[in-house]
This record gives structure tokens, sequence and C-alpha cells, in this order.
């Protein structure tokens, strides 16, 4: 069985968006039980990330750090914007979907992990698909 | 009467007008802009300064509003004649590739600009120019050249389209720099761009009514005494554009002011009944308000008036002969095309009272010392 969904959302610049209420929606949805659920993101100046859904001030942290790894620069090659540029190369550094396991109907990791959506420039009119398998 | 029988070369330019947007559009894509203005360049400049004489320097006041809202740069537009002798030169390189200069000549002729181009580098500003002539002698001067890209045969003078080619270039390089320093979002930029080809599609499928209503008046027009134009902020370049094209078209005695002056001064002038006047107001100029009192102190003074607007026509006395524009999707496009709307009056008084443009074949204008008026250079004392 095989159920996907794309959800829209705003961002702000430089942004972390948590898209766990929204993931667990989608799997109720598909109504699988046992199986696994991807989460991409189809833009390259975004992605999606997981930590924990705990502390908001961790979230803040790990924007802040991904910003210092790869800090906006006007010595890229690529010149549409520094944030642009850098935006490019985070993508590309961490990734733009996240693979979880669904077991009795739940993801294994949920209440540990959660599902964040990472916007590295914007404010812009994104988007994420999510594809659920199994049966 | 047949209006098709009078058209000139400003009304045959006007069918045009969508398709000359669209050329520049293609023209100054994102790899002219972005070798014109490379990043660091971009960054490095803290003020810009843009200059040019006539119709350029219209064009530099016309688009200082999209430097300033979308670009977020301190953005001055000088006079050639000043930027070349008078600005001191503390201005000018007080920081590396600052103030970045952006001088305007469509011909790239003309002595003046290539002065003031010259000057800024010697003090190592940064200089581009915005031009159809990227062989120009003011391109060789320039650090950057744009290159406008206007379609084969378009005159330069007088030049609506010409005139386009300058303020869609500056327009795109406005969105450039907002883009790159991240003051717009990569939707935004988009948006904005597409948003330049939206109006002219939509102020092209005007333009036959434009020039019904241009021709109209023209016939009321054509034997009043002077031709009085009111316009404000980014309007005033407009405002400008109209009462020089009055001279180029068909020499009729012309004067242009911002509304507040124009209260203060043009009021005064005597006979009014036979002073045709032009207003360019629109809704959301921050002195609207003011547009519309002036706007009604015209009417009592029985002078004959033209409003350019995209506000409801409504909002002006009765009787005023209202060219309503399409509303842009920003404010700041109205200037890019709104000049059309006098220059089809004025193109069409010309033929409808047989005056040649620019009087060309008439020797008084053509004397040895008046051919070099334009193009002859002096020396610039550097200050």
């Amino acid at each position: 069985m095989f159920y996907t969904e794309t959800r829209y959302l705003e961002t702000e610049a430089h942004s972390i968006k948590d898209i766990t209420p929204e993931i667990r929606e989608i799997l109720a949805a598909s109504g699988i039980q046992n199986g696994l659920l991807v989460v991409e993101v189809p833009h390259s100046t975004a992605s999606v990330m997981r930590t924990t859904g705990g502390p908001l001030d961790i979230r803040q942290d790990l924007v802040n750090e991904v910003r210092r790894v790869v800090p906006s620069r006007i010595n890229f090659l690529h010149e549409e914007s520094p944030d642009d540029a850098a935006g490019h190369i985070k993508c590309g550094l961490f990734g733009n979907s996240i693979t979880s396991i669904v077991k009795d109907g739940k993801l294994v990791s949920d209440g540990k992990l959660g599902w964040f959506f990472m916007e590295y420039d914007g404010p812009r009119a994104r988007k994420y698909c999510v594809a659920v398998m199994g049966e | 009467m047949d209006r098709k029988d009078y058209e000139d070369s400003l009304a045959q330019q006007s069918w045009l007008s969508e398709e000359t947007v669209k050329a520049v559009v293609n023209a100054v894509d994102y790899k002219a802009l972005h070798d014109a203005m490379p990043i660091k360049e971009i960054f490095d400049a803290q003020k810009i300064i843009i200059t040019g004489m006539g119709d350029s320097y219209c064009a530099g006041i016309a688009v200082k509003p999209i430097f300033e809202k979308v670009a977020k740069v301190e953005t001055e537009v000088w006079r050639a004649i000043e930027f070349s002798r008078i600005m001191s030169s503390k201005q000018l390189g007080f920081s590396p590739n600052t103030p970045m200069v952006i001088g305007i000549s469509v011909s790239g002729n003309p002595a003046r600009v290539q002065e003031c181009l010259e000057r800024a580098n010697h003090y190592h500003a940064n200089t581009i120019l915005v031009t159809d002539q990227p062989s120009s002698p003011t391109a060789q001067v320039a650090r950057h050249v744009v290159y406008a890209g206007l379609p084969e045969g378009t005159p330069y003078g007088p030049g609506a389209n010409s005139y386009i080619g300058s303020l869609v270039s500056l327009a795109l390089m406005a969105i450039r720099i907002g883009r790159a320093k991240g003051t717009i979002n990569q939707n935004e930029w988009e948006d904005m761009s597409k948003s330049i080809l939206t109006y002219a599609a939509d102020f092209q499928a005007k333009m036959a009514e434009f020039n019904d209503q241009a021709f109209a008046v023209a016939q009321e027009w054509k034997d009043l005494k002077a031709y009085d134009f009111i316009g404000d902020y980014a309007d005033y370049a407009t405002a400008f554009f109209g009462s020089a094209k009055v001279l180029e078209a068909f020499g009729g005695y012309t004067t242009y002011d911002d509304s507040e002056d124009w209260n203060h001064i043009n009021f005064f002038l005597t006979e009014p009944e036979k002073i045709g006047r032009v207003i360019v107001a629109n809704e959301n100029t921050p002195s609207f308000n003011r547009l519309k009192e002036t706007a009604e102190t015209v009417n009592a003074l029985g002078s004959p008036c033209i409003v350019v607007t995209d506000a409801d026509p409504k909002e002006f006395p009765e009787g005023f002969c209202v060219f309503q524009t399409p509303k842009p999707k920003y404010d700041w496009l109205n200037p890019i095309l709104q000049h059309w709307c006098f220059s089809l009056v004025a193109g069409y008084i010309s033929t409808l009272n047989g005056i040649e443009q620019f009087r060309r074949s008439n020797p008084i204008w053509q004397t040895e010392i008046g051919k070099k008026r334009l193009r002859g250079k002096t020396e610039i004392k550097l200050v």
C-alpha cells in the first residue's frame, strides 16, 4: 500500500518549523500500520531535520549552529545572494529527506524526536511531500 | 479627421511599448546583471548615485523609490552637470567601490555622463553605465555596462521607448540588488520581474484607447499658450518628461513643478484658460491629497487639464480629461509607462500643427555650434 500527501507552508527567513503534528496526521490518514514514512523537501535551500521535540531553545540552537557551520558570505561562486548560496550548501550537507519506521500505526521515534522544516533562505512559500509505504 | 493620418514617431513607438519592455527584460537578465554588479560590489556600495541629463536624469528620479524601497540602499540622483563639476569629492570613493555611480545614456554619446564616470573613476568609486550602445565612448570609460537591448530601430529622440529602456534596466538593477542583499526573497524577486511584463501587457491593452484620447485632447490643446506639468516624488519624473516632449515634439512653451511649489509659484501664471495643465497623481503617492487639492485649484482657474492616474477618475474634477492607467502590482511601476499619455498628446500636436520634431530641417538649429552642444567635451575642474 502506498499513500502520499503534499503540505504547504510559509516560512520565515532562517527559521525552523515543527511539522510533527502534520506528519502524525498524514500517517493516520494513510491507515498504514507497519512500514516506512518518508518526508522529502523538494527545494534546494530548505530541508527537513530531526531533533528533540522538547525545549524550544534547542531548535533555535540548531538554526544558529547551522548558520555558523555555513555562514552566508559574499565569496561563494554562486552569487544570487549570500543566503541563497549558503542555503544550497546547507541543503547539500544536511539532505532533503528523512525516512522513519512505522510500527503498529505509530512512528517508533515519535515522542523522542520531532520532524522539523528548515528554511535556509526565505521567507518563502514552501512545501514538503510525505509518502507512507506498508500495510 | 482620421487619427491614423496624424501618427508621428511617438505614436508609432507606442504600438511597440510592450515589445520594448520584453526586449529589455530579456537583455538585462541574471547573467547581465551579475556581470555588471558582482556581489562584492553590491555589498561594498554604501550609497548609490544615479546621474544623467534630460530624459536620463528623469529616469533616475523615476527609479529612486525602487532603489530605496526594494534595494534599500541610500540613493541620490544628480544632474550630470552638477555631478561632474559641483559635487564634493568627499562623496566619491570614501570607501572601496562606494558609491555605486550609475550613469544613464541610451546613445552613449553625450559628453556629460562620460565626464561624470571619469570623475567617479578618478576617486575609485564604482561606475556602471546603462546604455543601448555598449561600444560607445561613455561605455568605454565605465567599469561595467548594462546593455538595455532595445529593439533595433528604436528612435532615441523623442524617445519614449528609449526612456523605457533606461527605466526597465534600472528597475531590474534595483531588484537584483535587493535580492543579493536579502531585502527581497526569491519569490518576490521573480514576482517583481514578472510584474514588469504584466504591467507592460496591461498598459499595451489600453494603448489604442490612450491614442484616441490623446488625439482628441491634441485637437483641443494644439493652440494653447503653454503647457504646465505637475507631479511629485517619482511622478515628478513623468511631469518633467512630458514637459520635455512639448519642447522636442513641437517646441511649445512649458514648465514643470511639484504640487507644493506649483501652488506657490506657477499658480500665478496669467491667462490660465490658455494654459494646458497636466497633473500626474497616483493613488498611493504620499502627497495624493495635495495633488487633488491642486486639481481643484486648476479647475477654479479654468485651465484645461489632463490627469494621469491609476486612481478612480471620480477623485478629480468633472470635465478633466483623465487618462486612467492600469493599476500596477507595485506602485513603483507607474513611472515606467505613464509618460506615454502626454507623449502621445505631444506627438499629435506636432503633426496637427505641422511642426517638425526637433525642427531638424530648420537651419537655425543646425549651426556648427549647435551640433556640438551635446557631444563637445570641456575640461573638468576636479574638486
